[in-house]
């Protein structure tokens, strides 16, 4: 009886993206900053062998239309869009409760000056 | 594309840390629960068993702490290694569990749990230093898996980690045999943490054991307390006169303060 299982499957990458790890403080920041990108890769993996490569370009490109809704530079964005449909709205992570950025201690930049900055405006005044 | 912010571990004084440990600053260790752990599978259900003894290097840290940790309803997990990472670890879980359970409306069950937990810590490449045992009890009938730090798995009738559990297995496989009743596996269990508690340094003070049966769950807290610490018996009271008196002088406090009534409108 033939056997009809793809023995060819080019399983995804489990090495970080960030390989400079020295240059980093703990090597668990390597894996935290790869964190998403591994999951999305994995995911992909089973999504293409289970439906076809057509619904990993599919939910790539509603990704890219969900994470073009965002606050102007500085204010904080809920992604209520981009998290409800990578699943974070009904799981729980470390990052759920850890550090949550919108209380760091880190100076933002001023709202106008990133503005600024986005659109191209941003002439130095120089005493000359 | 994505930029999604979210919060996580912060590391900005790992490098200060590095720089003070190259200075010669000796740091802080961290509380391990140097440990004994064990579980056995009876008819019926699954009984857990942990001893109470948290050390910090040579110290104790705890003298009772709790190694048997909530997981859900059905399920409770037993903690070896790093402290803060069993608790945190099993906490974390606990709650994706609890969204499962909601989101998809059924019992949990105990592999749904094991996933959770091996996919994590495999994640994280073992430098979340969590040795675990999950047991619980499901639509699959009793189970008991043994979790370690790099993310393997294995599912077994008896199962002992920590330290002492070389001590707890010698136990196990001298005296374990299938389709045991409650109270053999109760005694069974004691008698495991027992000889953990007295062979090994990193075991010590109390038996904790936990039943997981489908009628439900009885938390034995300090089951065995072998170690007890005799109080002392010779308080400090003295009757008046052990001292001589010499004078006496009596000031009423009216002299000194000033007492009103403030009538509230």
């Amino acid at each position: 009886m033939q056997s009809i299982v793809k023995k060819d499957l080019e399983l995804p990458t489990l090495r970080n993206e960030s390989s400079n790890v020295k240059g980093l403080s703990h090597p668990v920041e390597s894996i935290q900053l790869d964190q998403g990108k591994t999951e999305i890769r994995l995911k992909n993996f089973a999504m293409k062998n289970v439906f076809g490569s057509h619904m990993v370009m599919n939910s790539e490109i509603e990704k890219q239309i969900y994470s073009q809704f965002k606050r102007l530079p500085t204010l904080p964005s809920s992604n209520i869009g981009l998290e409800t449909i990578l699943g974070y709205d009904e799981d729980f992570d470390f990052g759920d409760y850890l550090c949550d950025p919108a209380s760091s201690e880190a100076p933002l930049p001023q709202l106008h000056s990133a503005m600024e900055h986005r659109l191209g405006m941003n002439s130095s005044k120089s005493i000359l | 594309m994505e930029h999604l912010n979210r919060g996580g571990f912060d590391f900005d004084l790992c490098n200060r840390n590095n720089v003070l440990e190259k200075t010669g600053l000796k740091m802080k260790g961290f509380m391990k629960t140097g440990t004994t752990i064990v579980g056995v599978v009876y008819k019926g259900g699954v009984v857990l068993g942990a001893d109470t003894r948290a050390t910090e290097g040579p110290i104790v840290a705890d003298k009772n702490c709790e190694k048997i940790h909530y997981i859900a309803d059905n399920i409770y997990c037993c903690g070896a290694g790093t402290a803060a990472d069993t608790e945190s670890a099993t906490a974390l879980i606990s709650s994706k569990l609890k969204l499962h359970k909601l989101s998809t409306g059924k019992e949990t069950r105990v592999i749904t749990a094991l996933t959770m937990l091996k996919q994590m810590l495999f994640k994280y490449q073992g430098h979340i230093s969590a040795a675990l045992i999950l047991g619980g009890i499901d639509i699959n009938g009793p189970s008991l898996h043994t979790i370690y730090p790099h993310g393997s798995t294995d599912q077994l009738p008896y199962v002992t980690m920590g330290s002492g559990s070389l001590a707890a297995m010698g136990v196990f496989e001298a005296k374990y045999k299938n389709d045991m009743t409650k109270e053999e596996a109760i005694a069974l269990v004691a008698e495991a943490i027992s000889s953990g508690i007295f062979n090994d340094l990193g075991s010590g003070s109390n038996v904790d054991v936990t039943v997981i049966e489908t009628t439900g769950v009885t938390i034995l807290r300090n089951y065995q307390t072998p170690n007890e610490r005799k109080f002392r018996n010779n308080p400090y009271i003295f009757k008046q006169g052990t001292t001589p008196v010499l004078k006496q002088d009596v000031a009423p406090l009216s002299t000194k303060v000033v007492i009103e009534d403030i009538m509230m409108s």
